[in-house]
Formats: structure tokens, sequence, C-alpha cells
């Protein structure tokens, strides 16, 4: 019988004083263990997101790298205004377009265009049909390569977060090759060619809308097709590719409209004389470097994104600072809970103390067995933290840490579980030091005395 | 034979809220190896005091206590301890076992502080629990046993190191009388076998009875010392004295220098007198030839 199998004994004689001590110490455990993961996952969180921005900015600036050459050509003829203008500029005089009344389209027909349900967006912004016949006469122009129709429509009840976008494009693979028609990030599937029209490209954001997936079928606008592949981009997060054929009678467009047209100038030194000369050769239409507004984008979103990062960033200090705090105040909670148990325990013995002492135990060997019984204590309630804190993180940090993005789920790490319990077998031989070292003082005889 | 127990001029004063009080007076006491002495007194005379002390249970306020020839009055509560482990053992009379130890535990508690092996240890438990009669209850719990036997097991504990001396407070204070007398019966057994001596504090005569010596306590101070149910008080009748005094002579110690020169086992094989009874007889007949001058 040695003073460890002695202090289990004692901590075990009460078996249900000491189950209730230690559940109450692994409340404060899992409150620590839950702060803990909860911060981790906000940081891990922010980082991702701030990466995300940063990934995104390094897209848009690639891609007006990329598009040097690209000047966008769009109709704003017959534009209404019954809708929400996005965030900030947007090139072009579209604000100061007015409705035309009826068909005022260059080419004649289609739709007055404007709302929801029966116009088309433009990255927000409603216009009218181009002609193919703006394609022939735009591409014959001397410093032009090549020129690409395209049709684009947005379908849903809120302009500024549609449920879907129709792009049509050109299959062609030698243009795709080239130009990059089709979104290159395929996540699953392969990519739609000429070879078979009536298949589609989908999002992957969109999988959960249409419930589908590769092989699937869907139905866009009372319209089926095939999922061919999946792609992902965070740039064009609700679109379906398809043939500009299979994309006209969706968008309602007669057939040989489309609603832009991506024009490819020779050289980067001749983009702005060709902009130039589309202008002038169709004043309705709106021709702009791509380059140009991709670049001003950039620097939108770059003001946007440095202002979402400092706000990141102090609700992060926020989070931690309320989970340090709260780390702080259950690590002293369970530390005085060990000292009032053992305070308890130890005035609850005296007499065996003293009887301990009579027999000639010195004042080291009471002080040794107490502060055993505490880090006994503390250990278990460390176990019973970490367990309860498996359960109950997502609770815990959802409520502790209302402001954190992230609903923690994920376990304690081998390097956390190992840092509780050794904070609680520190924190239960603490709280039993002064209880410990106040025994091992007594006087037998004043101990004996103890009734 | 040799004191194993010597007090001098020992007393304990405690202060409460400014006030002294007298625990012990001028307490001086001499005992042998193989004593069995009874410290009686009333409720508050100071007996229970006055065993903590001989027992380094406290400390004396001045005056020495002397055990085997070590003064304990002055050392360090570490050494004090060492001496209640090597050479006293204690009754009480709530027994004092740990709950959380079985009995063959209970008795195996104090050798902990040996350098006695895990078997040594537990051999000797079981040896020390045959001896009081409890061998088959070894492994049961204080809860499982009677007040009698849980006061055996404390007996047994209170041996198990071999001390010099046990201590014992009311130990049938908690027993019914039947129970008591053994218990009783059994520690005299053990003074008679053992040889250890054996100092009991109580307040019952029929149990104090059963020592040879009787000290009786009052305010702290040592009224009486009883030798075998003789009284040799200061004021006793001189007939007694005389008597006394006559057989000294008869047995050839008719001086003062051949009583001074005797050993004290001498005087046992008269009357189980010890030295200090020797002198008060002296003194008082000495008073009583200067008067009668």
């Amino acid at each position: 019988m040695g003073v460890a199998n002695r202090a289990f004994r004692s901590v075990w004689r009460k078996w249900a004083r000491s189950l209730i001590v230690i559940l109450a110490l692994g409340m404060s455990i899992a409150t620590i263990v839950s702060m803990n993961i909860g911060i981790t996952a906000s940081e891990n969180k922010t980082t991702d997101m701030i990466n995300n921005y940063k990934i995104r900015l390094d897209e848009m600036n690639k891609t007006a790298q990329s598009s040097a050459l690209q000047i966008s050509v769009v109709n704003f003829e017959g534009m209404n205004f019954n809708f929400t203008r996005p965030p900030g500029d947007f090139p072009g005089n579209w604000s100061g377009r007015r409705p035309s009344g009826g068909g005022g389209y260059p080419g004649g027909g289609g739709d007055p265009g404007g709302d929801a349900g029966g116009g088309f967006f433009l990255g927000g912004m409603s216009g009218s049909p181009i002609t193919m016949d703006a394609v022939t006469k735009i591409s014959a122009l001397e410093n032009v390569s090549v020129v690409i129709p395209k049709i684009s429509k947005s379908f849903g009840t809120d302009r500024r977060d549609p449920d879907y976008t129709v792009n049509g494009v050109l299959l062609n693979d030698t243009l795709d090759a080239k130009y990059s028609l089709l979104p290159a990030a395929l996540v699953s599937g392969h990519a739609i060619s000429a070879s078979d029209p009536n298949e589609v490209m989908i999002n992957q954001d969109l999988k959960d809308f249409f419930e589908a997936g590769v092989g699937d079928t869907i139905t866009v606008q009372g319209v089926n097709f095939k999922v061919a592949g999946i792609y992902s981009s965070d740039m064009d997060r609700k679109g379906i590719y398809m043939s500009l054929e299979n994309a006209m009678p969706i968008a309602n467009l007669s057939a040989d409209n489309v609603t832009s047209l991506t024009v490819y100038a020779k050289n980067a030194t001749v983009v702005d004389s060709v902009t130039a000369e589309i202008q002038d050769m169709y004043p309705n239409y709106r021709a702009t470097s791509v380059s140009e507004m991709m670049t001003r984008q950039s620097e939108r979103m770059s003001q946007m994104e440095e202002q979402q990062v400092t706000q990141l960033n102090s609700d992060l200090s926020d989070i931690q600072s309320r989970g340090n705090q709260l780390i702080l105040v259950s690590g002293a909670t369970a530390g005085l809970i060990v000292l009032f148990i053992m305070t308890y325990t130890v005035r609850e013995r005296i007499k065996e103390i003293g009887t301990l002492k009579a027999l000639g135990f010195r004042g080291y060997n009471i002080m040794t067995q107490l502060l055993l019984e505490g880090i006994i204590i503390g250990f278990f309630g460390g176990v019973i933290g970490i367990l309860i804190a498996q359960v109950a993180t997502p609770f815990l940090t959802s409520v502790l840490l209302p402001n954190s993005q992230a609903y923690a789920t994920a376990s304690p790490s081998a390097q956390l579980v190992l840092m509780v319990l050794g904070l609680t077998v520190a924190l239960g031989a603490l709280g039993s030091l002064y209880p410990a070292w106040s025994a091992s003082r007594k006087r037998p005889a004043e101990a004996m005395k103890n009734e | 034979m040799s004191d194993v127990l010597v007090t001098k001029n020992v007393r304990k004063t405690y202060s409460r809220k400014g006030h002294k009080v007298n625990a012990l007076l001028e307490v001086n006491l001499q005992i042998q190896k193989g004593d069995f002495i009874s410290i009686q007194g009333p409720s508050g005379s100071g007996k229970t005091t006055l065993l903590y002390i001989l027992g380094c249970l406290d400390k004396p306020s001045s005056g020495k206590v002397i055990i085997d020839g070590i003064e304990t009055s002055k050392m360090n509560e570490g050494k004090l301890a060492d001496v209640r482990s090597h050479k006293l053992g204690f009754v009480f009379q709530s027994f004092n076992l740990l709950q959380i130890l079985n009995a063959v535990e209970n008795v195996e508690l104090p050798m902990e502080l040996t350098d006695m092996s895990k078997a040594e240890r537990h051999e000797r438990a079981l040896e020390l629990l045959k001896l009081v009669g409890l061998k088959k209850r070894a492994l049961h719990r204080p809860s499982e046993l009677s007040a009698g036997e849980q006061q055996r097991v404390a007996i047994a504990r209170a041996l198990a190191n071999k001390p010099s001396i046990i201590l014992a407070d009311e130990p049938t204070g908690n027993l019914d009388s039947k129970t008591g007398k053994m218990i009783m019966t059994l520690l005299k057994e053990l003074n008679e076998k053992t040889g250890t001596t054996l100092i009991i504090v109580t307040h019952d005569k029929n149990i104090a009875g059963c020592a040879n010596t009787m000290i009786f306590i009052k305010d702290g101070r040592i009224t009486q010392v009883r030798d075998e149910g003789r009284s040799l008080e200061i004021s006793q009748k001189l007939k007694i004295q005389r008597n006394l005094a006559n057989k000294l002579i008869r047995a050839g110690y008719d001086s003062v220098s051949k009583i001074v020169a005797a050993q004290e086992e001498d005087f046992r094989k008269i009357g189980k007198m010890n030295m200090e009874n020797i002198w008060r007889v002296m003194k008082a007949i000495k008073d009583y030839n200067e008067k009668k001058k």
C-alpha cells in the first residue's frame, strides 16, 4: 500500500462527490478545448477567406492580362432602368440610356428587354441583341483577328443573385484552344464540343441546385440537356455552358442574334483604334477594351477586398480575444473547484491526518498524498472534459463564439489532448497545494482533538 | 530496571484570547521499561494533555521529556515523527483506523516508515493480527468489524514497529463493559508478554485498577502515585510509613547511602517500589523523627 494507492482510494471512497467534482471540472475543460478548437477553426476560415480573395484577385488580374487583345461589344439600345445597379461604376455610359419604347433594336424585333422575366443580363446590365451581320462586318476590319459571338442570359427572381446564367458559345475546338471559350478548370466529366451540341457544362455550385452530376439530365427553361462536365470557377459561379444554337431560344432570341461579341485585335497597340472603329460603325453598341474593364474591376475588387480583409482580421481578433478570455475564466474556475474540494476534504479528514502524524508520518508525506489526490481529480476531469468536447464543441463554439463563421466540428488533436491533460494535472496540483500545505503543518495534538 | 520515559518539571500552558491556561504544572515522572501505568483524573484535569506530551504529539511549554535516554522536548517536528514511528505506539478511544484500508493494511501502515519489504510488512501484520485474535478478519474493512475488533486492530497497529511504549487514550471509552474488559485483558497480556511499557489514560477506576501503577492528576498536577493498590501519599498515616521503613531496614537498607547505592530492581523484590517512592518515605520518616525530637 503506497501513497499513490492511498490517494486513489481516498478519492474513490467518496465516489459520488468525486464524480460531481470531476464532471464540473470536465465542463470547464470542455470549454477550454472547444474554445481552442473554435479559435483555430476561425483562424483557418479567415485565412481561407483571405486566400480566396487573393486567388480571385489574381484570377482577375490574369484575366485582365490575358484579355489584353479583347474588346467587348454589347448593344445597350432599348435598355430598361427597372433593376438594381451593381455596386460601383460600370464602364460605358449605360446610365444615360433611356427606354426606347417599342422595338428599338438594331436589326429590328426582339424584346423591349429590361426585367428579369423577359430581358437578359450582362454582369447585371440589360441590353438588346446583336445580329450576326455585325459579326461579319466587324470581322472584316483590318486590325481584327477574330470575332466570337456569345449569348449570356441569367434566370431567377433576384437580379443580384440569379439562379443560373446560360452562356451560349461557339463550339469550335480550334477557337476554344486559342481563346478559351469554355471554362478550363474541369472538376469532372469532359468539355462540350460540336460533336454533341445537346450537352452542357455546369459550375460545381449548381450541382445542388439541379441535383445532378455528370451524365444526368437537367432541364433549363423547359429544355432537357445532358451534363457532360462540371467545372469550377469563382468568377462564374452560376454558369451553364451550351452551344450558341441551343442558347438562342432559351435566351428568347431569334436566330442569328447574340447578346455580345468578343473581338480580338491583332495586337495590343491597335486595341484602342479597333474599339473606336467599332463604336463608329455601331454608335448604339458599346465597345469596351476588356483589359481596361477588367483592370478597373480589379482595382475596385482590390479596394473591397482590403476592407473585407480588415473586417475579417478585426472579427478574428474579437473571436480570439473572447475565446482567450473564456479559456482563462474556465481555467481559473477549474483551479478553484479543486481548491474548494481539497480544502473541504482536508477539514473533513483532519483527524485522519492527525492519526497519520501520530503513527510517524511527516508533513511532506501528508502533503504528497493530498497533492496526488488533487492531481487524480484534475486528470480525470481532463479526460472527461476531452470526451465532452468531442461531442459538444459545435454547440459550445456556436453559443460562446457567436461571431465565428467556423462552427467547429474538428476533434481535438493529439497535441491538444496532451496539453489539456498536462494543464488539468497542473491545475489539480495547484488547486490542492494550499490545502495540502496547511494539512502538513497541523500539529498532531491539534488535529487529534478535532471532532 | 532502566527508565524508558522521564519527565522533569514539565509544564504546558495555553494562551486563549490573552488568558493563560495552565494545563500541566511541574510534572515529574519516571516510568520504567515494562511498567503498566494508568493516568486517572476528572475531565479537564490535563491527563490527555500529559499523554500527548509523553507521546510527542505535543511539546511542553517548559521542562524535559526524555524517551529512551533521548530528550525530545526540543526536537523539531520531523525528528518527533521519527520518535513516534519507532519508539511509540498509540491506541485511541475512537480507534482511528483508516477506513480506506482493510485490517491488515491498517496494521502495515506504520511499517511503511521502516526499511521492511512489502512481504515482510505483510507477514508481520498477519502475525500481529493473530496475536490479537483477528487473523481471519485480515481483509475486512473497519466498517465491517465490531468496535472491539476495531480496537484490537488498533492495538496490533500500535505494536507494528515494536515500540518501547504504547500510549492509550481511553482505549475502552467507546466499548461496552464486557468488550472493555477484554481489551484491558489483552493489553495487560501484551504488556507482560512483550515487556512493552503501557501508559493508559482513563477516567474509569475499574480500568485504571488494571494497571500496576496508578497516577492521579488534578488541575494539571500529579496528586498521587499509587503502586499496586497501596497508597504512598505524602500525608499518609505514619504507621504505614513506619511499616515500610521497617521493611526497608529488615531488608538491610538501614541508611540513605545504602538506598542510593541500591538498584531499583532490589526494591521491586521488596514491594515493587520505585526510587521516587523510597525517597518520599525516607523524607517522611526523617521529618517525623525531627519533629519527635
